[in-house]
């Protein structure tokens, strides 16, 4: 088995209490390490399971066992310019070009912040584009679609239902 | 400043390391073996927990040194900020 590194970004457990560390502990949090950073819990999970989707959907119920909310998934599908180079290993002034349609045609256009100096792009659509030209591969398209559809879902609800793992195993299943 | 030495080679080179950036020290009790907190003393500061036995004590310690990367309050070392 593969053993999949991601974040869970969590709220709504104090930090200071005894207990902190022993309720992540006993939900099976011990793959993870626990800080607490610009007001809120985050837990990086280094998870052994048969896929990613598998190993965040129990990530996430593990979080929730220990009394956290949780807010989001990381890496984040929304990515600036920096950080797609980071992901892609390539410069940022390369990637300056191919959103310039210089070097690549077709790159996506940003979708949020898109008014400002520093606008975001949607990863998802990034890697795709990346996958294509073989920067990236199969498998990083399938988690970055993953873990979009697991914020998206997370934002529309504010919790996940039942639903949760059945969609981002179906997403993995593309 | 005398304390407990972690019993994991790797996770106390993480935890010497985050002190010699001016991160303190303090032993808890449970599964945890301690709590590291960083130079800014109040609920604004950074905090990373120190497991006791973790899945895995190479990723820990490795997360561990991330996290003190990631702490807002360092003194500026760094100051190169991603812009």
């Amino acid at each position: 088995m593969k053993t999949h590194e991601f974040t869970i970004i969590a709220s709504g457990l104090d930090p200071q209490a005894d207990d902190f560390e022993d309720r992540f502990f006993a939900a099976g949090c011990d793959d993870a390490t626990l800080s607490f950073q610009k007001g809120v819990i985050i837990v990086e999970f280094h998870r052994e399971a048969v896929s990613f989707s598998t190993a965040v959907a129990s990530a996430y119920e593990a979080v929730l066992r220990a009394g956290a909310k949780v807010e989001r998934i990381e890496p984040d599908h929304l990515v600036s310019l920096s950080e797609i180079a980071e992901r892609a290993g390539l410069s940022r002034q390369a990637i300056s070009l191919y959103t310039r349609a210089e070097r690549g045609a077709d790159f996506p256009g940003p979708v949020a912040r898109v008014t400002s100096k520093h606008p975001l792009w949607d990863w998802p659509e990034v890697a795709e584009w990346l996958f294509e030209r073989g920067t990236l591969s199969r498998e990083e398209v399938v988690q970055a679609r993953i873990v979009k559809e697991a914020n998206c879902h997370l934002e529309a609800n504010g919790v996940a239902d039942d639903n949760f793992t059945k969609r981002l195993e179906a997403v993995e299943g593309v | 400043m005398a304390r407990n030495r972690h019993p994991d080679k790797e996770i106390e080179e993480a935890v010497a390391y985050a002190e010699g950036l001016g991160w303190r020290v303090i032993p808890i009790s449970g599964h945890a073996w301690g709590r590291l907190y960083c130079a800014q003393a109040d609920r604004d500061g950074c905090m990373i927990s120190v497991w006791s036995t973790p899945r895995s004590a190479g990723n820990h310690a490795r997360d561990i040194i991330r996290a003190v990367g990631r702490c807002p309050h360092q003194e500026k070392e760094a100051s190169d900020e991603d812009a």
